[in-house]
């Protein structure tokens, strides 16, 4: 159950990065707001990256993934994705 | 782990293998790393690296469009800024990089001084990360004067002013390699050779033969030492280390765009001699200490300029051969109060000043003031280590050991709560009785001075009576203040 949980979690950052870097190949940053939209997506994109990488590492190390870091991660993606939004 | 996960981790490992047996990265090049060093605090010199690399790859973006030359380094910059794409945000990357750099490599030296990484036998190592670190603040010096603004022109002029008030031939040779005499022109085209060929290479030297000795000596142990299990506890460099790292690298390049994006860099004005005449002459932050140092006025006389450098190059010259001053053996920060307590006042210090500094563009500093805050603050952190370590350290039978700060007894936090009392009264104490001295000096007698000067020497002789009084009853055993200190008694007695 656990593990499916987690599998979820790789196919959602998957899908998180797959979709900001679309919209980072598509986005013609000229002005100021588009620039910082570029670097917030592409601050998504990283942060997504350093998740998965992080799951990656406690599952060769045979170790559960940390609940706190990776509720830390999330929530910096959340915060990333709000910021995104209001400046949209 | 189920076969849900091993199937991920299968997947993943695939692709692992594959890039591994392609790029051969397993292969025993570099050794494997203690699992006790998967901790961010030993990777700040790594992080540092990667700034640089950020560094690298924007600066040669930039370097497209940007043209060395007096008439024209402000305009290719503007042009940067306005009209290249993402032109103002990879201005604003390079340079919050290259203060990522300074803090991440300042923070990187510091934590190496306090757990004592210096030591036999990475003495070499250290004089070598020295160096680098030297060349970082070269890089901002350098890349400061490029955009030609007269924010960066007047600071560089500051710096370039020093190097004249140091003695000869050393002066003669510095203007040389930095300035020459192209005039501004030439100058520019100096910093800017100096900036994207010259530093660069130096650094990367500098980097290949400490990661040569790094991997000679391996990583440094914990300052508590590793047992022979957890020195036996290694990961590969590849891929357990190198995702570590990856992570790290990543979410410090996710912080930086973050932070450029939120706060943008805003070009100044051009340099002109109009410009200047109305701009305050004010180093970057990083060099706001040494500046804050030379604007006290003990320092305004004949060959004052030139005594100031001298501290600054002697502070940085301790630096450099530290791990030859301090011998001893122990790494233990519980047993080096000395050093420990040295190297806050110098975090101290150097924060105080640059702060200062910041507060009091083109300001001469009056030089009891000046040693008021300077020694005030060498006194505060003093104390309040000595403090620290009375508490945390307190269970002195042979040698100091650490005791955990919740389970302090009530008698512990009454004697750091009085020693906390008395060096906040002390340094009231102080501050108050340097200005009734200055206060009679310059206004002459009058009963307000006179009043202060005899209240706060009357507050400041109690504080220091009270806190010999307290070290004397202290118990060092408990760290209550219930009994005298045995070592003073059987002095007492002995005389």
């Amino acid at each position: 159950m656990r593990i499916s949980y987690l599998s979820i979690q790789i196919i959602f950052l998957i899908g998180l990065q797959i979709t900001s870097f679309v919209v980072l190949w598509a986005m013609a940053p000229i002005t100021q707001s588009a620039t910082d939209t570029f670097a917030l997506y592409l601050s998504m994109d990283l942060v997504a990256f350093v998740i998965l990488s992080y799951i990656y590492r406690s599952l060769r190390m045979s170790r559960e993934p940390s609940e706190a870091w990776m509720a830390m991660g999330y929530l910096t993606l959340v915060i990333l994705l709000v910021s995104n939004l209001a400046l949209s | 782990m189920t076969d849900q996960a091993e199937e991920g981790g299968g997947v993943a490992e695939t692709v692992a293998g594959w890039v591994d047996s392609r790029l051969g990265l397993s292969h025993p090049l570099l050794r494997p790393v203690p699992e006790y060093a998967l901790n961010p605090f030993y990777w700040l010199g790594a992080l540092a690296v990667v700034a640089f690399v950020i560094q690298g790859v924007t600066g040669m973006i930039m370097m497209l469009y940007y043209i060395p030359s007096p008439t024209q380094a402000y305009s290719s910059t503007q042009y940067i800024f306005q009209s290249v794409s993402n032109g103002r945000f990879l201005e604003t990357v390079h340079l919050y990089t290259a203060y990522a750099m300074i803090i991440l490599a300042f923070m990187h030296m510091m934590r190496g001084y306090f757990v004592s990484v210096q030591k036999k036998p990475r003495e070499v190592m250290w004089v070598v990360g020295m160096l680098m670190g030297f060349i970082t603040l070269g890089f901002g010096f350098t890349g400061y004067l490029l955009p030609w603004t007269v924010v960066s022109y007047s600071a560089t002029h500051v710096g370039v002013g020093m190097v004249n008030a140091l003695p000869q031939p050393v002066s003669n040779l510095l203007n040389f390699l930095i300035v020459g005499s192209g005039g501004d022109a030439g100058e520019l085209l100096r910093f800017f050779d100096l900036h994207v060929v010259i530093l660069p290479a130096v650094l990367l030297i500098l980097l290949a033969v400490k990661m040569y000795m790094l991997e000679a000596h391996g990583v440094a142990e914990p300052t508590s030492g590793a047992g022979p299990e957890a020195r036996g506890r290694t990961l590969p460099i590849f891929p357990d280390v190198t995702v570590y790292v990856l992570e790290l690298s990543l979410l410090f390049g996710a912080g930086m765009l973050l932070i450029s994006a939120l706060f943008p860099l805003n070009l100044p004005a051009e340099y002109s001699a109009i410009t200047a005449g109305q701009a305050t002459p004010q180093p970057d932050w990083y060099f706001l200490w040494i500046y804050q140092v030379l604007k006290v006025s003990v320092f305004d006389v004949g060959g004052g300029l030139a005594a100031a450098l001298s501290v600054v190059t002697l502070v940085f010259a301790v630096l450099v051969i530290l791990p030859f001053i301090d011998r001893g053996k122990t790494r233990a920060i519980s047993r080096r109060p000395v050093y420990v307590t040295l190297g806050l006042i110098f975090v101290g210090e150097l924060v105080t000043l640059s702060y200062w500094g910041n507060v009091t563009p083109g300001e001469t500093i009056p030089t009891e003031q000046a040693a008021l805050v300077i020694g005030g603050t060498a006194l505060l952190i003093a104390l309040g280590s000595m403090l620290v370590y009375r508490l945390l350290y307190s269970r002195a039978k042979g040698h100091l050991q650490t005791v955990s700060a919740a389970r302090l007894p009530r008698s512990e936090m009454r004697s750091g709560l009085a020693f906390t009392i008395l060096v906040a009264v002390g340094a009231i104490a102080i501050g108050t009785l340097l200005n009734s001295i200055v206060s009679v000096a310059l206004g002459g007698f009058s009963t307000a001075s006179v009043g202060s000067l005899v209240a706060s020497t009357a507050a400041l002789s109690l504080d220091v009576l009270g806190s010999v009084y307290l070290i004397y009853r202290l118990d060092l055993r408990t760290g209550g203040i219930r009994r005298r200190v045995k070592a003073l008694e059987v002095g007492w007695r002995g005389s």
